[in-house]
């Protein structure tokens, strides 16, 4: 099911009537509903994926917690008659106890994962290696339906796992609220990942209704839908007719689609997330935010903390600090150190660790060496970067203009253009053939295309341009308006009818202006597919 | 030193990348139209191997097996011009030149026009394609004995001299025979008596 | 904020929302004014007064090919034509049904060439068939009958689902007519006066299958059936269009069916009939053969109004004060609409008066 299908949003319209209504401890008990029939809705056997997750970290966590408890009244009891050792060897135990079962959830859940999403990859390259050493690669290729939102449920779970196993609170004692924590429906088509303890406050509360909220909530449902049919859906032809022909649509053609990919993205990604975000704020449910002005960004790093907000901080929390600090990396960080000198040495476990992450994170996107290679050119980027942090702190000493708005305003197009150009590898899909496009923008020099009408046969009109235009020029003003605060208590603090006003005109542009319905491609989200 | 050691694992990273791509068939993202359709054709000689006999209770006695057909084309060659079901029309037209009869039919309510053109011993009839408005060929049909298919088939011969000529059919009955491939359907309709060909059609398989 | 003024907002927005959507509805909608009017041939059947003996369903042929003034005029026949561009079996049977709340005709005269289409076939006829009815049980059958792969049940219970994209195609028409079109129809006769001899005319291809599709037999029943329970006399008919071609073939099933059931059923592609009823495709049709112009309409329906009139004892109702002032209404301007076509021809070459640039 998707957002924009007929069936979730009157189905959403009925749940939070009915939301409000019944008793306030039931209210999650209907949220669990709702959430099972959203996932049932594209295939009932999908909820095996669910509850498999649920119910191995349901049993892990709750084992681990009574192992802590243990070991805490263990250690309380001997506390007089143990000594530092024994009570450093006894908790390295039961610690290591707890890892295992640790271990054994992320095994479970993330070998699902790897085996669903990444099986035919995997056999597909070994079959290839196998081929380049003159064997027959002929290890049958497993095929899955990728079940919906697999990767955000599992990544979001086992965050719970570690932060049990971290002690960082409690086990969820509830099955069924976990279960609802593992598959509470707005977000699990494309995120956020939340955290337990932010999530689960809201999650459980059964908020009742308060009008500002609810009007927020919808203002910022409808504002994601703006995003996601009037202009992402609007810019998809075109982004599919650019890179369909790569011969035809080269040099400034492949700049001309990274500018359309990167609004589309981002306007289908976020639009997505606002209606998350907006559910949650309807029901009463705090979601994480997962965007902050990605393309006012003045460098790949702040870009990293604005975009896609709740994956990286998940990998940093539980991929990056974990792998920085661990015993074999902490042994490598010694050897760099004698082997390589200071300078390489030092840097060298940040390295490793960063590169690891982005290695992952690519893979996390797809199943495909695009999406490694992607990851992994994010990391080179942000390495050089790093390590030309000097030169920059030089530069903008010396140069007065450098600390400028105008120069600021120079950075967000630099680096919007430096990840365009890293997207790339998403649109077309085939590593040596985004090389050769990017380096068509510069050997194809084929500017006539702004000028002489070719933008106007890539299934856009001139009306369609029209709303791009103002489109784009709205979220931008927003954008804008949102660094001083929210723009909807701006507007509900300047004129209530002002902020009844907007909602019905966003509800009435959402439905004359969304590119939907018979002439227009039905297109999932983007991120639907991770 | 160190900075070449960071270019090299740099570079390393890189190819290692590259070479372990150089196999992969991934493509981008949307297909065309085109690519589908291209996708989609089979040759003839495999369609003509593969394809079994379909025929139902009204199939006249077996003839004999014919020895070894060429395979069959399913697009009409008028003298040098090659007519495809659903080319697009006004091309095909051009390339015909003037048609000695044209029978327009617009649809209801103005949502295109359908033409018949009549040609030497064959006719073409076209229809508007919603999808994008241009008017498609739909059907070709062989009226006379002037004109003949690819195999040299034509309207007058048995139906044996047809199976002789273009194999095993894909669906036979006393009325027609026919052949199926690319999406097209040749077909072979007999007269009332079932003993000739009277009318040669290409038009779409159902 | 109190609870009163939220749920006065609350209320007010929904209002506003619900207003301003059925506005722009109203605005984006086709008004079916321009070139293609046959948009507003179901819609305007509510407005016919209700009172006709003869009740004709089906496609173009039917709307093209009978002039229900000559009926009025000639017998006292009082008809009505309920009849869409390209209009399938189970169309005209759920218009049939509708028409039923409305009134009970003595007569139903159903054109079977729509009897070659077994499925949907495009959505664009589909809007026209369908928009213009009332909401009904027989409306959500025939949309549920007739929906393409790619519509929505939700987009004809809101329509501004559909055309909500026309708001990059508005013109004059969809303000002037924001609150209803102005239909020209004369109870349900689309009215042509050119001229365009039937010439060339193909013999229809062969083909590897004659049969009707189920659903068509289906539909047929129903026809039937409704007709039987509701002591309407059904009259099956082929109008004398030679395209789409009408073949032997599929003429024996009709026979067949009508003599099965004791059916009248007339086919005016018959030579011998055509002879009868006089019309000429030389002179009698506006595009080649297709469609009946006014001339054509009126000698068939001369022709008809008889048959009907003598074979099912249709009383001449020419005495009925408000069903005269009724018919008036609609013979004046027929008539206006004839002289306006024809002075169109002679001025500028087409019946709609467009002036064709100077070469």
């Amino acid at each position: 099911m998707l957002f924009t299908d007929s069936v979730f949003i009157i189905g959403l319209c009925v749940l939070a009537a009915v939301y409000f209504v019944i008793p306030k401890k039931t209210r999650w008990g209907l949220l669990l509903l709702a959430s099972c029939a959203f996932y049932a809705y594209s295939g009932w056997t999908n909820l095996l994926y669910i509850l498999t997750t649920a119910a191995s970290t349901f049993g892990v966590t709750l084992a681990m917690d009574r192992m802590a408890a243990k070991r805490k009244e263990t250690l309380t009891a001997h506390k007089a008659d143990w000594s530092k050792d024994e009570k450093k060897a006894y908790k390295e135990a039961a610690n290591k106890k707890r890892f295992r079962l640790l271990v054994l959830c992320l095994f479970i859940n993330f070998g699902m994962l790897a085996v669903i999403k990444y099986g035919a990859f995997t056999v597909k390259n070994l079959n290839s290696l196998i081929g380049v050493f003159g064997g027959e690669g002929s290890i049958p290729v497993p095929e899955f339906l990728l079940p919906m939102g697999i990767s955000f449920f599992i990544f979001q779970t086992m965050g719970y796992a570690i932060d049990v196993y971290r002690e960082k609170y409690a086990a969820e004692r509830n099955f069924a609220k976990l279960t609802l924590f593992v598959s509470f429906f707005p977000q699990l088509i494309q995120g956020p990942i939340s955290r337990f303890d932010e999530l689960s406050k809201g999650l459980f509360a059964g908020s009742g209704f308060e009008a500002r909220r609810v009007l927020f909530g919808v203002q910022r449902i409808l504002w994601g839908y703006m995003k996601k049919m009037v202009i992402a859906d609007r810019m998809l032809p075109a982004v599919k007719v650019l890179i369909s022909d790569p011969e035809q649509y080269r040099g400034m053609y492949a700049l001309v689609g990274i500018l359309f990919y990167g609004l589309q993205l981002y306007a289908d990604f976020t639009g997505g997330i606002d209606i998350t975000i907006g559910i949650g704020q309807v029901l009463g449910i705090p979601i994480a935010e997962n965007f902050n002005r990605p393309f006012f960004s003045k460098n790949i790093t702040e870009y990293w903390r604005r975009w896609h907000i709740t994956l990286g901080t998940w990998f940093k929390d539980y991929l990056f600090y974990p792998v920085s600090v661990c015993k074999p990396m902490i042994n490598f960080s010694k050897w760099s150190r004698q082997k390589l000198g200071k300078n390489i040495g030092k840097y060298a476990p940040v390295y490793v660790s960063t590169v690891a992450v982005w290695f992952v994170t690519g893979l996390w996107h797809g199943a495909a060496w695009n999406f490694i290679v992607w990851g992994l050119m994010n990391a080179v980027v942000i390495l050089v970067s790093e390590r030309c942090t000097p030169l920059y702190q030089k530069f903008h000493k010396k140069f007065a203009w450098s600390n400028t708005h105008a120069y600021d305003g120079f950075q967000a197009l630099r680096t919007f253009l430096l990840m365009g150009c890293l997207r790339m590898f998403d649109c077309y899909r085939d590593v040596p053939l985004t090389f050769k496009m990017f380096g068509t923008m510069f050997t194809d020099w084929n500017v006539g295309i702004f000028f002489d009408g070719s933008l106007m046969n890539l299934s856009l009109t001139a009306s369609d341009y029209a709303v791009l235009l103002t489109g784009t020029a709205v979220l931008f003003i927003a954008s804008l308006l949102g660094r001083k605060g929210s723009v909807r208590k701006q507007i509900l603090d300047r004129s209530p009818l002002l902020s009844c006003a907007v909602t019905v005109a966003l509800l009435l542009i959402v439905v004359i202006f969304g590119a939907y319905g018979i002439g227009y491609d039905a297109s999932q989200f983007i991120y639907n597919q991770f | 030193m160190n900075k070449k050691l960071m270019t090299a694992v740099t570079a390393l990273t890189m190819m290692s990348a590259l070479t372990a791509c150089g196999g992969e068939t991934s493509k981008p993202a949307a297909t065309t139209a085109a690519q589908t359709t291209a996708a989609a054709q089979t040759t003839a000689a495999q369609t003509t191997a593969a394809a079994a006999a379909s025929s139902d209770a009204q199939t006249s006695a077996a003839a004999a097996a014919p020895s070894a057909p060429a395979a069959i084309k399913f697009t009409y060659n008028a003298n040098g011009t090659e007519i495809a079901i659903n080319a697009e029309a006004d091309a095909v037209k051009a390339a015909l030149g003037e048609p000695q009869q044209t029978f327009e039919a617009p649809s209801c309510a103005f949502d295109g026009t359908s033409y018949t053109y009549t040609y030497a011993g064959f006719k073409v009839e076209t229809y508007p394609d919603p999808a994008d408005k241009k008017n498609k060929v739909y059907a070709v049909t062989l009226t006379d004995s002037t004109v003949q298919t690819a195999e040299g088939a034509k309207v007058g011969m048995t139906p044996d001299e047809v199976k002789n000529l273009c194999g095993e059919p894909d669906g036979e009955t006393m009325g027609y025979i026919e052949y199926k491939g690319d999406g097209v359907a040749l077909q072979f309709f007999m007269d009332d008596n079932g003993e000739k060909v009277n009318t040669v059609v290409y038009t779409y398989a159902k | 904020m109190t609870k009163g003024k939220i749920l006065l907002c609350g209320t007010g927005m929904a209002a506003a929302s619900v207003l301003l959507l059925a506005a722009a509805q109203r605005l984006l909608m086709p008004k079916y004014m321009g070139d293609v009017v046959e948009g507003n041939l179901v819609a305007d059947y509510y407005d016919s007064g209700y009172d006709h003996d003869v009740l004709f369903v089906g496609d173009c042929e039917c709307y093209e090919n009978f002039s229900p003034v000559t009926m009025w005029q000639e017998y006292g026949i009082s008809s009505y034509i309920r009849g869409s561009a390209q209009q399938l079996i189970w169309q005209s049977y759920y218009l049939l049904e509708d028409a039923l709340r409305y009134e009970k005709p003595d007569v139903a005269v159903f054109n079977v060439l729509s009897m070659k289409y077994g499925e949907p076939q495009n959505e664009n006829y589909n809007r026209m068939s369908i928009d213009g009815m009332r909401w009904s049980q027989s409306k959500s059958d025939n949309i549920k009958a007739s929906m393409t792969e790619d519509e929505s049940y939700l987009s004809y219970v809101f329509p501004i689902l559909r055309f909500h994209s026309r708001w990059n195609d508005l013109c004059a028409d969809d303000f002037t007519y924001f609150f209803g079109a102005e239909p020209n129809f004369f109870s349900g006769y689309f009215l042509r006066a050119d001229v365009k001899p039937a010439e060339n005319v193909p013999t229809g291809r062969p083909l590897t299958d004659y049969a009707f599709a189920d659903t068509c037999w289906e539909y047929l029943d129903k026809m039937r059936t409704l007709c039987d329970e509701t002591g309407i006399k059904l009259v099956l008919i082929k109008a004398p269009s030679v395209y789409p071609y009408w073949y032997p073939q599929w003429n024996k099933q009709i026979e067949e069916y009508a003599e099965k059931y004791a059916l009248p059923y007339i086919n005016f592609l018959d030579e011998d009939l055509m002879a009868e009823t006089g019309v000429d495709l030389s002179s009698d049709t506006y595009d080649g053969g297709l469609h009946m112009n006014v001339y054509g309409a009126e000698k068939l329906s001369h022709w008809f109004g008889a048959y009907l009139s003598r074979t099912f004892s249709l009383g001449d109702r020419r005495d009925e004060p408000q069903l005269s002032a009724h018919w008036r209404e609609i013979t004046e301007r027929y008539y206006a609409e004839i002289a306006r076509q024809k002075d169109n021809l002679e001025k500028y070459g087409n019946v709609k008066g467009e002036q064709k640039p100077e070469e």
